[in-house]
C-alpha cells in the first residue's frame, strides 16, 4: 500500500511556488465533488468555473497525475490540492469513479512506465503520464513536460486559432461544392484546389492541405470520379469536424486526428513514449511524392502466435522525407530482422513509429507467417473502422496472383481475393515468380485496391 | 471492396438494424452522389433509408449531405469485405525441380539487366545453366521483353526458363511477349561468351601494355572489356593487380576504370557461381583493394 503523503511532501511535488500556493487554494473541500481514495489512487472531480468539472486522479505508487484543466504545469494545482487533501484525511476510501478506474487500468498495462517513475521525476514516464489538456479553442494538444516558457504557450494559442480559422473556411467550402455540385466547373480548375490547400498550409494543417491536393487528380480521372471525389469530400468534412471538437473525442481517436490534420509531434516526445520492444522484420518499403517531397514509408511487422493459433501481426511505420538535393535514404533494409524499441506516435491506430534502441540486428530474415486474404481485410477493416481517413494499411497474405479480366488482377485464396491496384507494374514479376502457386505478398490495402512491395519465394526477398 | 457485410470476425452478432442498413448502403450512396453532383441547390438530398437518419440532423442540406456521406462511406471502407475469387482459372506453371538461384547471382543478374558490363551477360547464363538452378523468376518479364529484339537472347531464356517462359506469355498477355520463341534471323545479334583467346597470359600482358603505352582511349574500352571477359578466369586476379597499378593519366582513365570495374565485376560473378561446383576451383589471388 502507498504511504499517505504529509502536507510537505506534497507541496515538494510542486513544479514551481506558485502552483503550491494554488495548490492550498484547491485544497478546499468544498471546491470537490465525488473525491475517494483507495490503497493505490486518490481521485474526485473539481467544480471549477467551466461548465464540465476537471477529472483529476493521482496514482499514489508512481506517482503519477492527471487532470483535464487547460494547465501545462504537471502536477496542477488540482492534483496537488487533492493530495493536500488526502494529507489532510479530507478524503475518504471509496469506490473509484468510472475515469479514475479507465486511466488507472491502463495504466496498470504499461508496467515499464511505472517503474520509469520516480517522485520527483514525471517528464520520464511514458504515454499515459502525458499530461492531456483541453484548452478555449477545443484544439487538444500532448504535453510531457510540466515546465514550458510561456512563449511557447502563447504560440500554442496562435496556432490553435489558426487551425480553427483554417478548419472552420475548409468545411465551409466543402459545404459549398456540395451546394453547387461537383459539376461546377470550378471544381474542374486545379488552382481552385491549390488555393484552398494553400489556405491549409497558413492555418498549419499540412496533412490536410496533402489530402485536398491529391482529391484534386481525381476530379475526372473516370466516368465515375463524382463517387471518388465525393468520398474524399466527406472525410474531409468528418475530420474538419473532428479537428474542431477534438476536445469531446476520446484521447486516442483525438491525436489520430490532430496528426492527420498536421499537428507535429516532436521525436523526444515520442521517443519518450512506452516502447514495444520485440523482433521486427522489415517487410516492406514504398514511396511517394507530395509535390516536391519524397515520402518514404518502411513498414515493419512483429509476428506471434495468437490465440486461435493464426499469427498476430503488429505493424509499424517509419516515415522518412526526402527533398531535392537531400534524396531519403533507405535505413532499415527489407529483408532484415531487427530486435528493437519500437516508439509509436499518439492515436488511435498504431502505425506510425519510431525505432528506439537496437537491441541486436539487422540480420537477414524471411517472413515467416503470412495471413488469410480474409484476415488482412478484416484487420484493415477494423483499422479503417477507428481511423476512417487512413488511406492505406499494411497486409501480409500468402494468395495466388490471378486475373479477374480487363487487364485487372487480384490476389486470391480461399477466403477470397482483394484486387491489386490498377496499372501496378509490376505486375508481370509477380506472377513469374508465383509460377500460379501461393506465395508470401506483404503490400498496402487502399481503397482501389493493395500495392505489392514485397514478395518471398523461394526463400529469397524480392522488392517489387 | 465496397460490399457492405459485418465484419467477418465482429464479437457480436449483427442486430436487425445493422442488417437492413447494409442492404440499403448502397442506395444511401447512390441517392447521396446525386444529389451532390447537381448540387443540394438543385436537388436537395433525398430521406434517409432506415438507420441511415441517425447522421441527418444538420440543418445545412449541403452539411447534413457531407454527414450522410461520412457515415457511408465510413461504414463501407470498415465493413469491406474480400471479393469473390475469380472466375478465371489460371493454370500453373510446369514444376521445376531444380534449386532457386542462388540470392547473390539473382542481385547479379539484376545488376547486368539494369546495364551494367552487360558483355557478361552471356557468361552469366552458361553458369545459370552449367549450375542448374533456376532463373530468378523475377527478372523473366524483363528478359522476355529484352529478348524480343534479341532472338538468340530469348532462345537462351526460354531455354534456361523451360516451361515458364511460355506460360507466363499466355497468363499475362498484356507483357507483350509471344508464348513462342522469337524467330532467328540472319542478321539476329549473337548471344555467347567471347571465344577464349588461345593465350590468356599473353592477352592480359596485351591489354595491360596498351594501359601502360597510353594507347587505351575510350574508344577501345569495348573491345578491351571484351577481352577481360574473354581470358582464363584464373587471370582475373593478375589482370585486375595490373589494372590498379597503373599510374593515373587522364586520357586513359576513364577506360581504366571501366576495364578494372569489368574485370572485377566478373571475378565477383564467378566467385559467387563457384559455390555451386561447376567452377574451375583454383585458389585465387586476393582481389587488391578499390584503386579509385
Amino acid at each position: 500500500m502507498a504511504v499517505r503523503p504529509t502536507p510537505e511532501q506534497v507541496l515538494l511535488l510542486a513544479p514551481d511556488r506558485a502552483a503550491a500556493a494554488a495548490a492550498s487554494t484547491a485544497a478546499d473541500p468544498g471546491a470537490w465533488s465525488l473525491a475517494g481514495c483507495d490503497d493505490q489512487a486518490v481521485w474526485g472531480q473539481y467544480v471549477a468555473t467551466s461548465a464540465e468539472p476537471y477529472e483529476v486522479v493521482v496514482d499514489l505508487d508512481a506517482p503519477a497525475f492527471r487532470c483535464t484543466c487547460p494547465s501545462r504545469k504537471v502536477p496542477c494545482k488540482h492534483c496537488l490540492g487533492l493530495l493536500l487533501m488526502l494529507a489532510q484525511q479530507h478524503v475518504a476510501p471509496a469506490k473509484r469513479l468510472p475515469f479514475a478506474q479507465q486511466w488507472l487500468q491502463r495504466r496498470d498495462r504499461h508496467p515499464t512506465a511505472n517503474a520509469a517513475d520516480t517522485a520527483l521525476d514525471v517528464q520520464g514516464a511514458g504515454d499515459d503520464e502525458v499530461a492531456v489538456e483541453a484548452d478555449a479553442s477545443g484544439v487538444r494538444t500532448s504535453t510531457r513536460t510540466g515546465r514550458a516558457d510561456p512563449g511557447r504557450e502563447q504560440r500554442r494559442l496562435d496556432r490553435a486559432e489558426r487551425m480553427r480559422a483554417g478548419l472552420l473556411e475548409l468545411d465551409r467550402w466543402l459545404a459549398d461544392r456540395v451546394r453547387h455540385g461537383l459539376t461546377d466547373p470550378e471544381l474542374a480548375d486545379p488552382t481552385t484546389w491549390e488555393r484552398v490547400a494553400a489556405r491549409l498550409v497558413d492555418a498549419q494543417c499540412g496533412g490536410l492541405a496533402n489530402r485536398v491536393k491529391r482529391v484534386a487528380t481525381r476530379v475526372g480521372e473516370h466516368a465515375r470520379w463524382h463517387e471518388d471525389v465525393l468520398e474524399e469530400l466527406a472525410v474531409l468534412h468528418a475530420l474538419a469536424q473532428g479537428a474542431l471538437r477534438t476536445s469531446t473525442l476520446p484521447p486516442d481517436l483525438a491525436d489520430g486526428v490532430h496528426a492527420t490534420a498536421g499537428l507535429t509531434i516532436a521525436k523526444d516526445d515520442v521517443l519518450a513514449g512506452v516502447p514495444s520492444t520485440a523482433h521486427w522484420l522489415v517487410v516492406g518499403e514504398s514511396r511517394t511524392r507530395e509535390d516536391t517531397i519524397t515520402v518514404q514509408r518502411t513498414w515493419l511487422a512483429s509476428q506471434a502466435p495468437g490465440a486461435d493459433g493464426r499469427p498476430v501481426t503488429t505493424w509499424a511505420m517509419v516515415l522518412a522525407f526526402g527533398a531535392f538535393g537531400r534524396e531519403v535514404t533507405t535505413e532499415h533494409h527489407v529483408g532484415t530482422e531487427l530486435h528493437a524499441d519500437v516508439h509509436w506516435y499518439p492515436g488511435g491506430i498504431a502505425l506510425r513509429a519510431l525505432v528506439g534502441r537496437v537491441h541486436e540486428g539487422p540480420a537477414a530474415a524471411v517472413a515467416r507467417d503470412a495471413h488469410t486474404v480474409a484476415e488482412a481485410v478484416a484487420a484493415a477493416g477494423w483499422a479503417m473502422a477507428a481511423e476512417p481517413w487512413l488511406e492505406r494499411f499494411p497486409v501480409l497474405v500468402c494468395a495466388t496472383p490471378r486475373p479477374v479480366g480487363n487487364g485487372r488482377w487480384t490476389l486470391a485464396d480461399h477466403t477470397g481475393a482483394m484486387p491489386i491496384v490498377p496499372g501496378f507494374w509490376r505486375l508481370a514479376e509477380l506472377v513469374a515468380m508465383s509460377g500460379g502457386r501461393d506465395l508470401v505478398v506483404m503490400g498496402e490495402l487502399a481503397a482501389d485496391g493493395v500495392l505489392p512491395l514485397t514478395v518471398w519465394a523461394a526463400g529469397a526477398t524480392v522488392e517489387l | 471492396m465496397n460490399g457492405l457485410s459485418d465484419a467477418p470476425d465482429a464479437p457480436d452478432a449483427p442486430d436487425a438494424l445493422a442488417v437492413v442498413m447494409a442492404r440499403s448502403a448502397t442506395d444511401e450512396w447512390a441517392a447521396l452522389v446525386g444529389a451532390a453532383v447537381l448540387g443540394t441547390d438543385r436537388r436537395p438530398a433525398p430521406a434517409p433509408g432506415p438507420g441511415w437518419d441517425a447522421w441527418n440532423t444538420a440543418t445545412d442540406p449541403a452539411e447534413a449531405l457531407l454527414d450522410r456521406a461520412a457515415a457511408v462511406v465510413v461504414a463501407r471502407r470498415a465493413g469491406s469485405c474480400p471479393q469473390p475469387a475469380p472466375a478465371i482459372e489460371v493454370p500453373t506453371a510446369p514444376t521445376d525441380a531444380r534449386p532457386p538461384c542462388p540470392v547473390a547471382c539473382a542481385a547479379r543478374l539484376g545488376r547486368l539487366l539494369a546495364g551494367e558490363h552487360d558483355v557478361l551477360l552471356p557468361e552469366w547464363f552458361a553458369r545459370c545453366e552449367a549450375a542448374g538452378v533456376q532463373l530468378p523468376w523475377a527478372t523473366l518479364p524483363a528478359l522476355l521483353l529484352r529478348g524480343r529484339r534479341h532472338p538468340h537472347l530469348d532462345a537462351a531464356v526460354r531455354r534456361l526458363a523451360r516451361g515458364r517462359a511460355a506460360w507466363l506469355a499466355e497468363v499475362v498477355p498484356e507483357l507483350g511477349v509471344r508464348p513462342t520463341p522469337v524467330p532467328i534471323t540472319d542478321q539476329s545479334p549473337p548471344f555467347a561468351m567471347p571465344p577464349a583467346p588461345p593465350d590468356s597470359a599473353a592477352l592480359v600482358t596485351t591489354i595491360v601494355t596498351v594501359f601502360h603505352e597510353r594507347t587505351a582511349t575510350w574508344a577501345a574500352a569495348r573491345e578491351l572489356a571484351l577481352a577481360a571477359a574473354s581470358i582464363d578466369p584464373v587471370w582475373l586476379p593478375t589482370l585486375i593487380a595490373q589494372l590498379a597499378r597503373i599510374g593515373f593519366d587522364p586520357t586513359i582513365e576513364r577506360t581504366r576504370r571501366e576495364v578494372l570495374a569489368a574485370a572485377e565485376f566478373r571475378h565477383a560473378m564467378l566467385l559467387e557461381w563457384s559455390a555451386r561446383p561447376t567452377y574451375p576451383s583454383r585458389p585465387s589471388d586476393p582481389i587488391p583493394g578499390d584503386p579509385a
